[in-house]
């Protein structure tokens, strides 16, 4: 992801009103710009690939049906679509047949053999390996196992044995800062 | 309720992040409506929540989309891909874009053309200005070498003014002849000749042993100056004006004599 393709404002505005006109652009454009985000929820709570993908494709379907349920004045487009991305996953992994290998048992993996660092090689844009290194590696993992792996701040407290309090905290402080760091003006410092 | 203590309890990063009891979902949605403090806290941690998880977002397999947009219209046969999708998708706001640049470029050039022609029309205008000037400038050139030549003659020591009073066909009319031999030049001032009727006109004569020599008609015109050129006639011994028919008469009508002066 680059700069350019983070969701300009009124992206969000013009994929609610294609999609409630029944234009399949709209569509698209939401998939081009919040599949990834959307799939990485997912793929975090879920574990496995085809899973996920299917639930992506799930969530996108609701979104398409659903989209005059959405109000605009109670919050952002992508929040609508996360909580859809976290009830679908939470509904999956309720079902029967879904194989449980989620977050008990990979608990310790993730905490102690941490895949997450590697993910400043990942981003390619040098401005935004410095977002990110911005956030301690504390306030990253917290992030990363309350927004995209789904714990609650009792799980993550206990995952991370670390009192509720302090996650409670670190969890204002890291979202505090990455209000700071990716605001435009907090990119563009960063990047010069 | 402290509202500033509401948003930083944490309450609203919850709930966000999904990690909020019903109760506690349905008091933040409530917290926000009726405190527009707590709404736009909660759109700054929006933002920043999904920008973070668009930054770090794993793309999806290829082929999500196409099976999706088959669903969503089962009838239609032929697949669209991602990348012919992705360019639809970019068709909207690029033809959009391409049509306000048209537009803008459209009224530029009405604008440069207005412009042009305005600076076209300002150019004449100030041409002709420029010509009037000229002429004006020429004109005035020729009346100040006239002025300046009169002035040479008035000025010259060897100028004799002769004065011709006025007859009783006009007692109060008083004209001036400067006669200059040696450089063989003569000036009329006529300034006190009343206007001639409309068709009549003076004329100049010079006496040569009581004989009249024709000297030209003249026209009293305050604003060429009250001096005019008139012929130098060699040995002229006196000067009047007469009142003559248009177009001026080979011999004076001396009834109508109105001013006469002797040389000397």
């Amino acid at each position: 992801m680059s700069i350019s393709n983070r969701p300009s404002e009124d992206l969000p505005q013009k994929i609610v009103r294609l999609i409630r006109v029944r234009d399949r652009t709209g569509l698209v454009l939401l998939h081009d710009n919040y599949s990834a985000a959307l799939y990485r929820i997912l793929l975090e709570r879920l574990s496995q690939a085809e899973v996920a993908q299917e639930a992506l494709q799930d969530v996108l379907m609701k979104a398409w049906d659903n989209m005059d349920q959405y109000k605009e004045g109670k919050g952002r487009l992508f929040t609508w679509l996360a909580r859809i991305a976290r009830n679908t996953a939470i509904d999956i992994t309720r079902s029967k047949n879904f194989k449980q290998d989620g977050k008990t048992q990979t608990l310790p993996d993730y905490v102690y053999n941490d895949s997450n660092l590697s993910e400043d090689a990942r981003i390619k844009d040098p401005g935004l390996r410095k977002v990110l290194k911005t956030l301690s590696q504390d306030e990253q993992r917290i992030i990363n196992l309350l927004y995209f792996k789904g714990y609650t701040q009792k799980e993550a407290s206990k995952a991370l044995d670390m009192p509720l309090g302090t996650v409670k905290t670190r969890v204002r402080k890291a979202i505090s800062t990455l209000r700071s760091v990716l605001s435009d003006e907090g990119i563009m410092r960063l990047l010069f | 309720m402290d509202i500033q203590a509401y948003i930083s309890s944490g309450i609203l990063e919850q709930y966000l992040l999904g990690d909020t009891t019903t109760a506690e979902t349905a008091d933040v949605e409530r917290m926000a409506e009726q405190h527009p403090e707590v709404r736009a806290e909660l759109g700054r941690i929006e933002m920043a929540l999904e920008k973070y998880a668009v930054m770090y977002g794993t793309p999806p397999p290829a082929g999500t989309l196409t099976a999706v947009l088959d669903k969503v219209t089962p009838q239609t046969s032929s697949v669209p891909t991602a990348e012919k999708t992705v360019i639809r998708s970019g068709s909207g706001p690029t033809s959009w874009i391409l049509g306000l640049i048209a537009l803008i470029g459209i009224a530029a050039a009405i604008w440069f053309f207005f412009q042009q022609r305005n600076t076209q029309s300002s150019l004449e205008e100030i041409q002709a200005n420029l010509q009037t000037l000229q002429e004006d400038c020429s004109e005035i050139q020729a009346q100040n070498d006239q002025l300046s030549r009169s002035l040479d003659v008035l000025s010259s020591q060897n100028t004799v003014p002769v004065r011709m009073e006025g007859t009783p066909n006009a007692p109060d009319a008083l004209a001036t002849v400067y006669f200059n031999p040696s450089d063989q030049v003569a000036l009329l001032s006529a300034g006190s000749l009343p206007s001639p009727p409309s068709d009549m006109t003076y004329q100049l004569w010079a006496l040569i042993d009581g004989n009249p020599v024709d000297m030209g008609i003249f026209e009293i015109d305050p604003a060429s100056g009250d001096l005019i050129s008139v012929p130098f006639i060699e040995g002229a011994q006196a000067f009047a004006v007469t009142l003559e028919t248009a177009g001026g008469n080979p011999t004076p009508n001396l009834d109508q004599l109105f001013v006469i002066g002797n040389v000397g």
